[in-house]
């Protein structure tokens, strides 16, 4: 705990980023059970309220209160965004390992994979499953972890590629150990630094690709909501009914810089090459 | 189609085009209307959200083409707002034969193709040559069938020969723009649709075609030997693409753009709140549109109609196919549902109050609309909640939401997705409908799914869409069972009832009776409710206050454009650009 | 020193290049780092290769450990060849043999105590009231307190991270241990302790060296025979006495005079 506490002193922009993705977690999970509003009951008679102090940040067009709304949404968003990224970073890193620590053809064959998914025309296979009609939310965390573990089996890989060459993983090999305790003792535990930085990222990169998927009709149904849901409702009135958009924008970017910050600490203190080390 | 019960659903397509009336109005009467010395020049500035596709009356379908053709070309005559009798236009006058079998044509001979050419005989017959071409599918061809030959007997007449007499025989052989045979004799039917001519259109019209730049603009100019001496007055008009709605608003409002069809209900009370203050030169025009939204219901079991579907026995009755839906099979169930709506809220929500609701089938647009034929079912939810028990529907679970039989009371309502007044719509009705404890999960759908699988196979629960008043809004594709296996009737509606009353109807020559069926006709399936109609929807157009003589209506924006003026102290700088 | 039995360890004709892979895989043809070099090593004896750096010593070691396939030649490590094993076999063979590296640091992992890091080691071993015994055993032997157990890599002295590279070496009673400069980055007095320590285990289980080293005096003190290696082979082979005292090749002597060993006599 201690050291915990320690490690956030020793980084600003890490403190920051923790301080503004706590927020908007107990924001969104506790939010929703303090506000006075449901998220989904509809007053028709409140239609695209203006701020005011009933609704902080006015009402949208079914006349529901868009601060619980984007608090509720956040849950949701939150929920897809961290869960295609466990998902994402679990395929990414049994693929980097893989790719790193055997190499030879399944190496070529798991990095051609790499590219080709890389490469892959996603919004194609976006309308074609919105054109099917498949559009449930866990589809959409499945889709979100399909096409994002590359680029951490990327970095896995070239992160083991350097730690199987480490004398101390010789050293291992040497004492006849078997390969899946070297690779989980010795190369996982040492190659952990540059995956949380990057699984951190992952989590704001997709936070921003469920808003687009959203845009396109993946992902949650009316009436419920996430944050890409609520900013596409704000396109009915950009100018009329600024707030939804706005405030919709706000927090979205604001959770994306949030986790950035985090990203970015977390690579200060983890890479010995441009930082101090713990 | 053919029938008189076509009659009403013709009226609808025909309102596209220009007709006579209006309240202030008549349209090729209008000088004694002004006192003011109307004088020629202008410019109008259309804005267009989209290209027109084809500018050749044969291939043309949007709202936007058909506006353009409206002011280029010219019909034999127009239909006056009785929707009954007819204006001359390039005929000077008509004659029915003693059998009542033909039909003779005395054409204007004044009349100049706008490249010089006279028009004569020979245009109307080879029009109508063009017009029955099954290669070149004009989307109008029904209306010909009726009709046996068109003969030209001079440079200056014509006969129209009919198979039967009927009401429509009038309307069948005028309708259709007149097109020039000089030019398009030599274009085969294979290849009209990449002639030319679609984008350089040669009429008879007010204005004629000057030039079109790739998706920016499109201009027509003053037709100077239009046959009515005078007119039209305007110099010029230009269709101007401006596909972003906020920037075709910000151009309506800074006069970059003088006139708009189908503006957003909300973007147009904006505007009418400012005109109503003084604060705006621009006039703001809504009038009864051709579209209406409703909630069609599955009627029967799509499990059992798809298993039904994969026996491929023709032979099997419809019976066999239907099994009733457990939610919607009760005619009871759905009345239910319907009063548990506030249509009125839900109308004004969407519509920003620019839509009146609807109780019935029959478009308020129509002549053969009668709401005192409807059968009302009020806003409710205590009556729907007591007919829903009484059909075995109540919480016996007590989890919020009704079940018969161990089945909740839940089902899913598509609608088109990225059409945000259904998405708006499927929300509401969420919501109104969990208040008694039904539970829709509202259900976002591409078009190509909703309309090329779900409807037609009837794999769904219960749709949310609208229909477009036009050619193919005719009851029996909807309702009647010789359409039950084709794509537009997906309730599974069936009732010998309304079958023969839509047999009777199309049998029938007299106007009186035709619309006793009618109303018969819009009792029973409002009755019955394989729909739930929501609202119909008003047209909000707006035009720059400078124009004189101005009408828009329910008939739409070019009703008579060759009397529309701009008094010269009111010209604007587009106007005053072109005047060198 | 009985030095008649079977070769434990036996290399011929190794040649070992830098072709495939790797970051000199941009340069054309083969870069052979050795060329044909063959040796034996017998049971209890110490075998120095002694060469600049970049003469080639370490392949021969890395090699030898099973780490770096050669292009061509032989190596029969109790009578196995060990380069046609498969790799279950070769795991097994492997704990005959056990290297320690120079970098005392790097070669133990920083996210494991050294209690972890040595017990490991002792992966043979089931029972843990015997693994325990035989931990504690071969700590005292290396000269370790057992309170380092808890510490990381990081918080030891380079001393004792030798000492801790030496004891995990150890554990597995290998045959051969290859030592690959193993003091060049301790100081003096450590250096010594190391030394005596090496030497006690040589005589108490049998163990055969490979000491791979740059310097001539450190050599001399612990091993039996020496090679002199330059640009991949050996130019010159024989009895450390012999090399010392009689060289016969002018980068011998070249060797010898930078060493300044030639005038401290040893018995």
């Amino acid at each position: 705990m201690k050291g915990l506490i320690n490690i956030l002193h020793s980084d600003r922009s890490l403190q920051l980023g923790v301080i503004i993705i706590s927020v908007i977690c107990l924001f969104s999970i506790l939010g929703p059970l303090l506000s006075p509003y449901h998220y989904n009951t509809q007053n028709l008679s409140e239609s695209f309220q203006r701020p005011s102090w009933s609704h902080p940040l006015g009402t949208d067009f079914f006349g529901r209160d868009l601060l619980t709304r984007l608090m509720y949404g956040g849950r949701i968003t939150l929920t897809v965004a961290f869960s295609a990224t466990l998902f994402a970073v679990i395929i990414g890193t049994i693929v980097g390992l893989a790719s790193g620590f055997i190499g030879g053809w399944l190496d070529r064959i798991l990095m051609r994979l790499v590219d080709i998914l890389l490469g892959f025309p996603k919004l194609f296979v976006i309308l074609l499953l919105v054109g099917m009609g498949y559009t449930s939310l866990g589809l959409v965390v499945t889709f979100l972890a399909l096409f994002s573990w590359m680029e951490i089996a990327r970095i896995v890989r070239s992160d083991v590629w350097v730690a199987k060459e480490q004398l101390y993983v010789k050293s291992a090999e040497a004492l006849g150990l078997r390969r899946r305790r070297i690779i989980f003792r010795h190369i996982l535990p040492n190659i952990t630094g540059p995956l949380i930085v990057s699984t951190v990222l992952l989590i704001s990169s997709l936070i921003l690709i469920e808003s687009s998927l959203s845009f396109l009709g993946l992902g949650v149904q009316p009436p419920n909501a996430s944050w890409g849901t609520i900013l596409n409702e704000g396109r009915v009135d950009p100018v009329g009914a600024w707030w939804i958009s706005v405030f919709s924008g706000i927090i979205i970017v604001t959770c994306v810089i949030g986790f950035n910050l985090i990203g970015d600490g977390l690579r200060n203190i983890l890479d010995p090459k441009t930082g101090k080390k713990t | 189609m053919k029938s008189l019960f076509y009659f009403c659903l013709i009226c609808a397509i025909l309102l596209i085009y220009s007709c006579d009336g209006g309240k202030k109005v008549s349209r090729r009467s209008t000088s004694e209307f002004n006192p003011i010395k109307i004088v020629n020049g202008g410019t109008l500035v259309v804005g267009i959200r989209a290209e027109p596709e084809s500018l050749n009356p044969l291939l043309a379908l949007s709202q936007t083409s058909r506006n353009i053709i409206s002011l280029v070309f010219r019909r034999l005559a127009d239909i006056n707002e009785d929707l009954r009798t007819f204006t001359p236009v390039l005929a000077k006058n008509w004659t029915f034969s003693p059998d009542s079998l033909s039909i003779t044509f005395n054409l204007k001979t004044d009349v100049l193709w706008h490249d010089g050419m006279p028009f004569s005989a020979a245009d109307i017959v080879f029009t109508y040559q063009m017009q029955t071409d099954p290669a070149i599918g004009w989307d109008g061809i029904s209306f010909k069938e009726t009709i046996r030959s068109v003969d030209a007997l001079d440079d200056s007449t014509v006969v129209f020969l009919f198979h039967r007499k009927s009401p429509a025989m009038l309307m069948d052989a005028v309708e259709g723009y007149i097109l020039p045979e000089h030019i398009l004799a030599s274009v085969s039917s294979e290849d009209m649709h990449k002639a030319e001519f679609n984008r350089r259109p040669v009429g008879t019209g007010p204005f004629k075609f000057q030039g079109w730049k790739d998706q920016q603009t499109i201009t027509l100019v003053r037709n100077n030997s239009y046959y009515e001496t005078g007119k039209p007055h305007l110099d010029r008009i230009i269709f101007k693409v401006v596909p972003d709605n906020i920037n075709l608003l910000s151009q309506l409002k800074s006069g970059e753009v003088d006139l708009v069809e189908s503006l957003y209900p909300r973007d147009f009370q904006a505007l009418s709140a400012k005109w109503e203050q003084g604060q705006s030169n621009i006039r703001p025009v809504s009038y009864l549109g051709r579209r209406y939204d409703f909630i069609g219901w599955n009627l029967i079991d799509p499990d059992h109609y798809r298993q039904k579907l994969k026996q491929e026995d023709n032979s099997l009755p419809i019976e066999d196919y239907i099994l009733p839906n457990r939610f919607f099979g009760s005619r009871k169930v759905r009345s239910a549902l319907t009063m548990a709506l506030d249509r009125e809220a839900l109308t004004n929500a969407v519509n920003y109050g620019m839509a009146i609701p609807m109780h019935g089938p029959v478009p308020l647009i129509l002549n053969a609309y009668n709401e005192a034929a409807n059968v009302h079912w009020p806003y409710d939810p205590q009556q729907a909640l007591r007919i829903l028990s009484e059909e075995g529907w109540s919480d016996t679970d007590k989890d919020g939401i009704l079940d018969k039989d161990g089945i909740p009371f839940e089902f899913e309502l598509i609608t088109e997705s990225g059409n945000t007044r259904w998405e708006q719509a499927a929300t509401i009705i969420q919501d109104q409908l969990a208040k008694i404890g039904v539970h829709v999960s509202p259900r976002l759908v591409e078009p190509a799914l909703l309309y090329g699988k779900l409807l037609p196979l009837k794999e769904f629960d219960a749709v949310l869409i609208g229909w477009v008043v036009g050619l193919t809004m005719d009851y029996a594709p909807l309702f009647h069972s010789s359409s039950f296996f084709t794509p537009f009737h997906f309730t599974g509606y069936y009732s010998s009832k309304y079958d023969s009353l839509d047999d009777a109807s199309k049998k029938s020559f007299n106007p009186a009776v035709i619309q006793k069926y009618y109303d018969e006709i819009a009792g029973l399936l409002s009755h019955d409710l394989p729909y739930t109609w929501l609202y119909y929807r008003q047209e909000c157009s707006a035009i720059h206050v400078r124009f004189k003589n101005v009408t828009i209506d329910k008939r739409g924006m070019f009703i008579n454009p060759e009397d529309w003026w701009v008094p010269v102290k009111e010209r604007s700088r587009i106007d005053k650009l072109f005047e060198g | 020193m009985q030095f008649n039995s079977p070769p434990l360890l036996e290399v011929k004709d190794l040649c070992i290049s830098y072709r495939k892979g790797g970051i000199s895989s941009s340069i054309k043809g083969p870069v052979c780092a050795v060329k044909g070099v063959s040796f034996s090593v017998k049971p209890g004896e110490t075998y120095a290769i002694v060469g600049e750096s970049g003469s080639g010593k370490t392949s021969i070691a890395m090699s030898v450990i099973g780490f770096l396939r050669p292009l061509t030649g032989t190596i029969f490590f109790m009578n196995k060849n060990i380069w046609e094993l498969d790799r279950s076999g070769l795991r097994r063979l492997r704990s005959n043999i056990q290297p320690v590296f120079q970098n005392s640091g790097a070669s133990l992992n920083p996210r494991m105590s050294a209690g972890k890091i040595i017990s490991e080691a002792f992966h043979a071993i089931v029972d843990e009231h015997e693994k325990e015994k035989a931990l504690i055993d071969l700590l005292r032997s290396v000269g370790l307190d057992r309170e380092i157990l808890r510490r990381f890599p990081h918080e030891l002295s380079g001393g004792q991270k030798q000492r801790l590279n030496i004891a995990r070496a150890l554990a597995l009673k290998p045959r051969l241990i290859i030592l690959d400069e193993p003091l060049s980055s301790q100081d003096l007095s450590t250096r010594a302790q190391l030394i005596h320590l090496l030497s006690s285990f040589k005589k108490a289980y049998l163990l055969s060296y490979i000491l791979i080293s740059h310097n001539l005096s450190l050599v001399r003190l612990i091993s039996d025979r020496i090679a002199i290696m330059k640009q991949g082979v050996f130019i010159e082979e024989g009895a450390t006495e012999q090399i010392i005292n009689n060289p016969s090749n002018n980068y011998t002597k070249v060797l010898i005079e930078a060493s300044n060993i030639k005038n401290v006599k040893t018995g």
